[in-house]
């Protein structure tokens, strides 16, 4: 089943326009950071030049990080929704398979065009900084698997509102829980300027319902500069109220239950 | 009708967790639970150690640079001492508080405001490879720190200083009221706080550096990103010593800066561009101790001020 889902996103040509789009996006950042470094005065100081170039970096992976989950919700919410509505779904569950593994089975072939998506997104981004600026993030490694994390928690949930609602309201509810996910994460942020814990804990709680912002917020400590983690008037993701491990630990286990619940009620569902 | 039962025992059993979830909400040891449950969710940060920034910052401030090099150092910064400031109600009082002569500016005729800062110290323990990533954006990737420093202490005590604020200074600044004054960029009216001068002084800090790690370098980049250029701040610490800038809140906006003569022994002048802020900082040091003249009015003035210091 993955790897039917898998090819299926080829045959209608998903992953190819994605990674078109990607391409483009690449190609403007590029040719952005270029201007960027040509820009740059014979008299501006060494630090100052490596945290713009650091902060332009800090944009381009927040860009691709914005891109993937946009991607993830917007190729998923027709997966189990429009499937069971257009009654396609029973032709898939007549075969000998259980609903578990239907499910599974499309779960894992979306996760691993997203790793696709992601790896190929996040090495370029950080490919092309490389070779027009020669910078590289902090620990790249951690902040790509973060943001994979993030992409596996939007499709748990997008796979799971989509065993309850239509496409549409599916691809509503799913667009909305991570706008609201963005707002907490900036309140959180913009509580830094007062040192609101009142305001923090309404990020916190916020993040809660729908943790993926504070994966990438995570994701963006990891990789971020620590000059620019320390002097906040340089950091674009300063290490204001920071989710801890703890918080991904949470994250994994929203993305657990989310995935079972999806499950559970994908079985018991009349199609 | 199986199914059917099955939804609505999954009902009730939602129906009473949230309801067991209220009660336990509903109690006090609960909602403490709760509240540690949602702070363990994000990294506890140790503040850096709280000196008062009514007597050091005004909207154009950075942190003080000992906070930034603290920073630099590592994301983990304990306070071990952290006293009370006291009001004084003159000089000989404060004197007393404070364990040092203090001298005020006679040009004023004018009664200051004095306040004796608590003894404040802070230790970091040194991250190497975060301070090594931060020599290298600072533009130095020639210097290599050795690896005996990871872990090693730094240490920084701010001893008892004297803030003597003459005239109608403008409001303490809080964290709110700075953000928002940067956000509504309202200008000053220039004559407005003209008469404001904030004197302070004080012993040098007290600072333990380990072995192999330049604090000084580190201090010259807190000073770059407060907004000189990398020869103004190679000048400014060969004019100042450098423990002596380390209680300064820089200023961001830098106009000029230039090497001045006051009471006898060479002292620097950075003259301000910005439009809310003080409009010059004069900086000396004499028998031991540390001056910083703020002022708001005009800085061909600073001088004469500091000389007539007693």
């Amino acid at each position: 089943m993955a790897g039917i889902t898998f090819r299926e996103a080829a045959r209608k040509r998903i992953l190819w326009t994605a990674l078109i789009a990607g391409a483009g996006f690449l190609m403007v950042f590029g040719v952005g950071l270029h201007l960027q470094i040509a820009d740059f005065r014979a008299s501006t100081p060494a630090f100052v030049r490596y945290q713009i170039l650091s902060g332009m970096l800090m944009v381009g992976l927040y860009t691709v990080d914005l891109l993937a989950v946009v991607m993830t919700i917007l190729t998923c919410v027709d997966t189990l929704a429009g499937e069971i509505s257009s009654g396609t779904i029973q032709a898939i569950a007549m075969k000998p398979m259980g609903r578990w593994q239907i499910l599974i089975g499309k779960w894992l072939g979306f996760a691993g065009m997203l790793a696709v998506y992601v790896t190929m997104m996040f090495g370029g981004t950080i490919a092309v900084v490389q070779s027009v600026a020669g910078m590289t993030p902090q620990h790249p490694l951690r902040g790509a698997l973060l943001v994979f994390l993030e992409c596996l928690i939007a499709l748990s949930v997008c796979f799971m509102f989509g065993t309850w609602f239509s496409t549409l309201t599916n691809g509503v509810i799913v667009l909305g829980l991570h706008g609201l996910a963005f707002m907490g994460g900036w309140l959180e942020q913009m509580s830094g300027f007062t040192e609101g814990e009142r305001l923090s804990l309404a990020g916190t709680v916020v993040s809660l319902l729908m943790p993926t912002e504070a994966v990438w917020r995570r994701a963006a400590f990891e990789m971020e500069s620590p000059l620019a983690g320390s002097l906040p008037q340089f950091a674009i993701f300063s290490d204001v109220s920071l989710p801890s491990p703890a918080m991904i630990g949470y994250a994994v286990f929203y993305l657990v239950i989310v995935l079972s619940v999806a499950i559970y009620h994908f079985q018991q569902r009349d199609l | 009708m199986t199914t059917e039962t099955t939804k609505l025992k999954m009902k009730v059993w939602f129906a009473l967790a949230a309801l067991g979830l209220a009660a336990f909400l509903a109690t006090t040891g609960g909602r403490a639970l709760a509240a540690r449950w949602l702070r363990s969710l994000r990294v506890q940060k140790v503040q850096a150690v709280n000196v008062d920034l009514t007597a050091f910052s005004d909207p154009n401030a950075n942190p003080a640079l000992h906070q930034m090099v603290a920073a630099m150092i590592s994301d983990k910064v304990n306070i071990t001492a952290n006293e009370k400031d006291q009001p004084a109600d003159d000089a000989a009082a404060a004197g007393r508080l404070a364990g040092f002569q203090v001298r005020l500016l006679k040009a004023r005729k004018d009664a200051p405001k004095l306040v004796v800062t608590g003894q404040h110290a802070v230790r970091v323990n040194v991250d190497r490879a975060r301070l090594q990533e931060i020599i290298k954006a600072a533009g130095h990737p020639e210097i290599v720190l050795p690896d005996s420093i990871e872990g090693s202490a730094f240490t920084v005590q701010l001893p008892r200083m004297v803030h003597a604020r003459y005239g109608n200074c403008p409001t303490p600044v809080t964290a709110t009221n700075a953000i928002a004054s940067q956000v509504i960029e309202t200008p000053s009216s220039g004559t407005e706080y003209a008469d404001c001068i904030r004197l302070n002084e004080g012993p040098s800090p007290i600072v333990g550096v380990p072995a192999g790690l330049d604090i000084a370098k580190l201090a010259e980049i807190g000073l770059q990103v407060a907004g000189m250029t990398p020869s103004q701040a190679d000048d400014f610490f060969h004019t100042v010593d450098w423990k002596s800038t380390l209680t300064l809140s820089v200023p961001r906006r830098l106009r000029s800066f230039e090497q001045v003569k006051i009471a006898g022994v060479p002292g620097t002048l950075l003259t301000l561009s910005g439009r809310r802020g003080p409009g010059y900082t004069l900086l000396w040091a004499k028998d031991g101790i540390t001056y910083a003249l703020i002022g708001y009015g005009d800085a061909s003035r600073a001088v004469a001020l500091g000389d007539s210091l007693q």
